[in-house]
């Protein structure tokens, strides 16, 4: 999966969970700001996870604080980044 | 009527403000304008496929969207019987004129729910079990909690008082005004938000009612004809949704801060039938209304209306009406008993809630709104149903039935505005 895929996906499921436009979604922007909270967080990480058929650890999870940063952070999870 | 000569009845206890969303509008004054007009809110479902159930009626609440009413967040993660019960609390409590004051983190909470996010607490069975299965939320558990609501309005306008749900199914936000009015009149608060909520209208709840031989047959296709509380006809009860709010306050602090003040809650009854689950006893509920007088300082002529539990079931009503009988003697046969379920359903936890609402703009306007559909009344029920339309009529004191499924009853009883 190339980043630009990873990228289209992760907005279409925050868009998904926020109920939000997903061309409305920046990598710039804050969780914060899109209103993520820690329950959505929680739906956003289960949506995920099936969808790259990977395993997050909640706790690092809630620590991201930007889409470019979740971006990364998934990049880094997928079987193709080891 | 006398003094109360209860000691504990120091504080007196008026009602300030209110809030409600109903299957007669979502307004305390749309509500009273249709419940004195006879209006019937049952309605055929059509939120989801009924054809298969045998009563495929319910009381819904019309033209309301809780999409305007909350922000994204509160529709996440409430149940809709939370939405209810914070639109109904945001009507009171927004029209107290106490919002932006100091009184807030003074001000208690206690709401009553039979059945809490039952939608909520069937999602995840159709999530798991569904083919294919779908991701469970996370947002349930908190959707399901009875405490949502009461935690929802503290939330919502920052009230730290002490902060309650009460569950005793069908009597819940009876219950909750009671305890409300004790903490007043004990000191143990001045100001209380307390009623009730319920959204009980989901196809496994109406199948499981149905199992249980209580709601209404043979009546789809005449919505408005389908409650009968007190009629010879009734067949039982449609299920309903909704939810009732008021501010209650000690009467100095209302009159302090010059509130309008519709009405006095000078006693409460409550009691526990000890004897079944789902069966009335008629001398508890009789006890009900007497420990409701005596609280009060009332005598049984002092009370000139009573608002029924009246749900239209076969075992309910002439239960109800032998009760009244033997606590007001034959002048029973006389004294006007509402129902407000004959127009409302039966909204469970918040009917009591409603109720007591509907008992406040009595007193308050000095009417009697009509039970709805009681064309011939059974001869077992010896007491005068307004069946003829609303009344007007010099009211003292009006008692608010309510009784449940565990045996919990719950009698409130009200007068105008002091003089």
């Amino acid at each position: 999966m190339t980043r630009l895929e990873l990228e289209a996906l992760l907005r279409t499921a925050l868009a998904k969970e926020m109920d939000l436009d997903p061309a409305s979604i920046h990598p710039e922007d804050h969780l914060k700001d899109l209103d993520v909270g820690s329950l959505d967080a929680v739906n956003l990480l289960m949506t995920l996870e099936d969808e790259l058929g990977i395993e997050v650890d909640l706790e690092d999870f809630l620590e991201l604080q930007t889409v470019a940063q979740l971006l990364d952070f998934l990049e880094q999870k997928l079987p193709s980044a080891s | 009527m006398t003094p109360t000569s209860n000691p504990i009845a120091a504080r007196r206890v008026v009602v300030t403000s209110m809030g409600l969303v109903s299957p007669l509008g979502a307004s305390p004054q749309l509500f009273w304008e249709h419940l004195c007009a006879g209006t019937s809110g049952v309605r055929r479902i059509e939120h989801f496929d009924a054809s298969d159930a045998a009563c495929q009626l319910a009381g819904m609440v019309p033209d309301w969207d809780p999409g305007e009413a909350f922000s994204r967040r509160e529709l996440k993660s409430y149940d809709r019987f939370a939405l209810l019960g914070l639109a109904a609390a945001a009507q009171a409590w927004e029209g107290s004129g106490l919002a932006d004051t100091l009184a807030a983190p003074h001000t208690a909470v206690v709401m009553g729910t039979g059945i809490g996010g039952i939608a909520s607490y069937t999602e995840p069975y159709h999530a798991l079990y569904g083919t294919p299965p779908r991701p469970l939320n996370a947002y349930t558990i908190p959707r399901i909690m009875n405490s949502s609501l009461s935690a929802a309005i503290a939330i919502k306008w920052g009230l730290r008082g002490p902060n309650l749900t009460l569950n005793t199914a069908c009597s819940s936000g009876a219950n909750a005004i009671g305890l409300g009015f004790q903490w007043i009149r004990s000191g143990q608060a001045e100001r209380v938000l307390c009623g009730g909520a319920e959204a009980p209208i989901t196809y496994e709840l109406l199948r499981t009612w149905e199992a249980l031989g209580v709601l209404v047959r043979n009546r789809n296709d005449a919505p408005e004809a389908a409650c009968r509380p007190f009629d010879e006809q009734r067949s039982g009860f449609v299920l309903a949704e909704g939810a009732a709010v008021l501010l209650l306050e000690s009467l100095d602090t209302a009159q302090r801060r010059g509130a309008p003040i519709l009405a006095e809650l000078v006693g409460y009854g409550s009691n526990c039938d000890a004897r079944s689950l789902t069966s009335p006893d008629q001398e508890s509920v009789a006890e009900a209304m007497r420990l409701a007088l005596e609280d009060s300082g009332l005598f049984p002529d002092d009370i000139d209306a009573i608002n029924a539990h009246g749900t239209g079931t076969l075992v309910n009503d002439p239960i109800e009406a032998q009760a009244i009988r033997s606590v007001f003697g034959p002048r029973s046969e006389r004294l006007p008993v509402t129902a407000n379920k004959s127009m409302l359903g039966h909204s469970m936890g918040a009917s009591s809630a409603l109720e007591a609402v509907a008992s406040v703009f009595m007193v308050q306007h000095q009417r009697i709104p009509p039970t709805r559909n009681c064309t011939q009344r059974d001869p077992k029920c010896p007491i005068d149903p307004v069946a003829d339309g609303a009344r007007d009529a010099r009211l003292r004191a009006v008692l608010s039935n309510s009784f449940a499924f565990g045996g919990s009853n719950a009698v409130l009883a009200f007068t105008p505005e002091p003089a």
